[in-house]
This record gives structure tokens, C-alpha cells and sequence, in this order.
């Protein structure tokens, strides 16, 4: 079984996968998310997205239970996104791609107003993995030497998770 | 999400009130509040204690409870008109606009810089809303000129008189020509009426198992100011009792959900 935390990375990739025409977006990410993946080469098709961690950890989880073994906690990811640049305005393509990413993250808390129930029920809370989400702010970031050969973006995603030392696996 | 030992819980959940019409007890259905980040239960008894003052130490030997109140506050960021009228204890109701043309109406001791509000009587006190044109200002036989001596605000029906007018001043009276279209407005006004009604709150934990909590009766207040300005996101705050509908009924149900 997987651990609780790569098994909400690939429901999160999955999810990330229906930015596609078939659901109504311009782009066609099926295939084009990626996981803890920093470099990219020039054999890797634009656009495409990784999934990174933010480097430190929730200094403060809310800690509870027994031996305040189990805890609440914010983790941070931070979503990339690169883009085939618009030779006149090369931040606009990335712009483009992070408003779908933005969109498609809030199946994940949408609801409706009415009467309160999902918009997407399959995919609220990342299907009831998550406790919250909270999505961005993000930037947006032209090519640069030695950093990108490509316009991009990063939007960061804080996922509150409810973890402990004692049940890091998913249930069978 | 795991279910931990112990059931520990996040909470998460969704609240829903149903307003009794005046003079009843029975709410015709429950509408969702919106987002409510904060709900919270208190329950304070009143006692009377008896201790045992023979000797010695005065020793507590009975408590008895006297009486038992049940309340609750939440908080909603959803500022919607129903919200609003719960708020201020108020009806969300509507005013009908009759379409009129070439109405003339008469102001008399005129501020400079100020806007005068067309259309105002004691019924209607904000006077006509979303107006067609304005046809002329006039003072005495000397026409205004539009953008110099006054600038019109057709949506909120009013006239903004200009300082800077070298034609009117302080104390003028001036006439104004203008067309009404008929509408339907919505407005939320005084009812000065208590709040009763049915709530419920239906749980939806992340984390832990879920339990619905469901208040027959209900008396809801406002609590606290209602910030109209400000860099966070506007909030009501509400209290509540919680009452007994009638000898046979519970004030508070709690269900697995």
C-alpha cells in the first residue's frame, strides 16, 4: 500500500490530468504531471507540470491523541508549470496554463452556494483526503539564464493533512 | 483521511437555519447559512450547593442543578441578502417603482458640493433608484449645464451640485427634470421582530466520525459589530438560544450522520 503522502500526490496528479479538452480546458496535461521532478529536458512536450514540496516542513502542526502522537498538519507543494513562450508577450501562455491549474484545483473545495454540497463531489478534498486546501498566490516568471529556457509558474497549494508516525500508510 | 484512537476529530460541517414565520413554530424548510467558519455549543448550568459547616473545613456535600441554558454563536462570511435580513432582524422584501415621465421636483436651500437625492418621501426614504435620465436642472429661468454646474448618478438616483458652479450657491433652490422607469427593487428593512426558527448543522469531518446536530428552536441575535469596511473579509456574527418547542420535544437532537 502506499504512504498516506504519495498516495495524495497521485490522486493530485490524477486529478491534474483532467486539465484536458474533454473536460473543457485548452490544454491537454493526460500524461504531463509529474512528481518530484525539477529538471526537464528538451524531449519533454510543453506544457507540462510537476509537483514539488516546499522545502520546509509545517514548523507548527496541531498535535493531539495519545502521546501526541497524531497531528494536523499544512503541507506545502508547490505546483510548476512550463510553457511554450509567446515570442511578443512569453508570460502570457504561462499565465494561460496557471489559471486552468487554478480552476481545476477548485473542484477540490468548490461548492455549491445553494445548498452547500460539493460542485464536484469526486474530487472534494482530493476525495476526502485532505482536510482544506488553500490555493496560491502564484507567480509567474519569464525565461531566464540559468534558471528556464521557458516562461513559467509556480502556485503554491497548502493541504492541511491529518498524519501520525503511527498510520503514515493508507488503510488496505 | 485515518480515523484515529480516541475519534479524534477535525471539525467541518454545514449550517442551516429555517426562519418560522411570524406567529409560528414550524419553518417551511432550512436554507443553507453559507460559509461558516466558527460554530460553537455552550451549555451553562445554574447550581445551588449546600456544604456541611459543623466543623471544621466548610465540606460542599450537595450540588443541585437549578437550571440549564444551551447556546451557540457562529460566524458566516457568506454576506448574502437572507443573511443580511437575519442580521438585523429584518425582511427581505421589495419595493415597486412606478414609471413616471418628466417628473419636476423642487429643491430648496441648496448645499454646494452635495448631492440631493431625487424622489425622497417619509415612505420612501431612498427615493427612486436606477433612473432613466435627467432631463435639466434648472434655477429659476437659468438652465444648469450637465458636467460644470452638476453631475447626474442615474443608479442611485441622485445629483451631485457642483461648488465650483458660478451659477448656483448656497441657499438657491433649483428644479429637477427627470424619468423614472418602473422596476422591482429588493430591499432588506426593519421588521423589529424576534428571530425564531429551526437549525441544524450537518457535519461533514474530515477527520473523525460525524455527527449532526439539529436545534427544533431556536431564538437567533445578531452578536456584535458588523464591520462594513476593512481589509479582511466582512463577517456577521450570530448567538443562539436554544428553546424547547414543547414539553415533548427535545431542544437538541444529536445524530450519526
Amino acid at each position: 500500500m502506499p504512504s498516506r503522502q504519495l498516495d495524495i500526490l497521485r490522486a493530485l496528479t490524477a486529478h491534474l490530468e483532467g486539465i484536458n479538452p474533454e473536460n473543457g480546458y485548452d490544454y491537454d496535461m493526460r500524461g504531463r504531471v509529474f512528481r518530484g521532478r525539477a529538471e526537464f529536458g528538451d524531449d519533454t512536450p510543453l506544457p507540462h507540470l510537476s509537483i514539488l514540496e516546499a522545502p520546509r516542513p509545517d514548523a507548527e502542526p496541531v498535535v493531539g491523541g495519545h502521546e501526541r502522537a497524531f497531528m494536523s498538519e499544512d503541507w506545502t507543494l508547490l505546483l510548476q508549470g512550463w510553457v511554450d513562450d509567446d515570442k511578443t508577450n512569453p508570460t502570457d501562455p504561462a499565465y494561460e496554463l496557471k489559471a486552468a491549474v487554478e480552476l481545476r484545483l477548485s473542484d477540490l473545495v468548490a461548492i455549491r452556494v445553494a445548498n452547500g454540497l460539493p460542485l464536484v463531489p469526486s474530487a472534494y478534498r482530493l476525495g476526502n483526503r485532505l482536510s482544506h486546501i488553500a490555493i496560491g498566490p502564484g507567480m509567474v516568471s519569464p525565461p531566464r539564464p540559468n534558471i528556464s529556457a521557458k516562461a513559467f509558474f509556480y502556485l503554491p497549494i497548502v493541504l492541511k493533512i491529518a498524519s501520525s508516525p503511527t498510520a503514515p500508510f493508507t488503510t488496505p | 483521511m485515518p480515523t484515529f484512537t480516541n475519534n479524534l476529530t477535525l471539525g467541518r460541517g454545514r449550517l442551516y437555519f429555517g426562519r418560522f414565520p411570524t406567529g409560528t413554530l414550524v419553518a417551511p424548510g432550512v436554507k443553507y447559512f453559507g460559509n461558516t467558519p466558527a460554530v460553537s455549543l455552550n451549555v451553562a448550568e445554574e447550581v445551588l450547593e449546600h456544604f456541611d459547616s459543623d466543623q471544621g473545613l466548610r465540606i460542599k456535600d450537595r450540588v443541585v442543578t437549578l437550571s440549564q441554558e444551551m447556546s451557540g454563536s457562529f460566524q458566516t462570511d457568506n454576506m448574502s441578502r437572507a443573511n443580511l435580513a437575519l442580521f438585523f432582524a429584518a425582511e427581505e422584501g421589495t419595493t415597486s417603482q412606478t414609471s413616471a415621465a418628466g417628473v419636476v421636483e423642487s429643491f430648496s436651500g441648496i448645499v454646494e458640493d452635495s448631492y440631493i437625492n431625487l424622489g425622497v418621501t417619509a415612505n420612501r426614504p431612498q427615493g427612486h433608484r436606477g433612473l432613466t435620465t435627467v432631463t435639466s436642472v434648472v434655477k429659476g429661468a437659468t438652465t444648469l449645464v450637465a458636467g460644470t454646474d452638476y453631475e447626474v448618478d442615474l443608479v442611485n438616483g441622485r445629483i451631485w451640485l457642483s461648488g465650483a458652479s458660478t451659477v448656483i450657491s448656497a441657499g438657491d433652490s433649483v428644479a429637477v427634470t427627470y424619468t423614472v422607469p418602473a422596476a422591482v427593487i429588493q430591499q432588506i428593512t426593519d421588521l423589529n421582530e424576534s428571530i425564531y426558527g429551526r437549525l441544524e448543522y450537518i457535519s461533514d469531518n474530515p477527520v473523525g466520525d460525524n455527527y449532526n446536530y439539529i436545534w427544533p428552536y431556536v431564538k437567533l441575535t445578531a452578536d456584535g459589530e458588523l464591520a462594513l469596511k476593512g481589509d479582511e473579509w466582512q463577517v456577521a456574527n450570530f448567538n443562539f438560544e436554544v428553546l424547547r418547542l414543547s414539553s415533548n420535544t427535545p431542544r437538541q437532537i444529536i445524530l450519526p450522520a
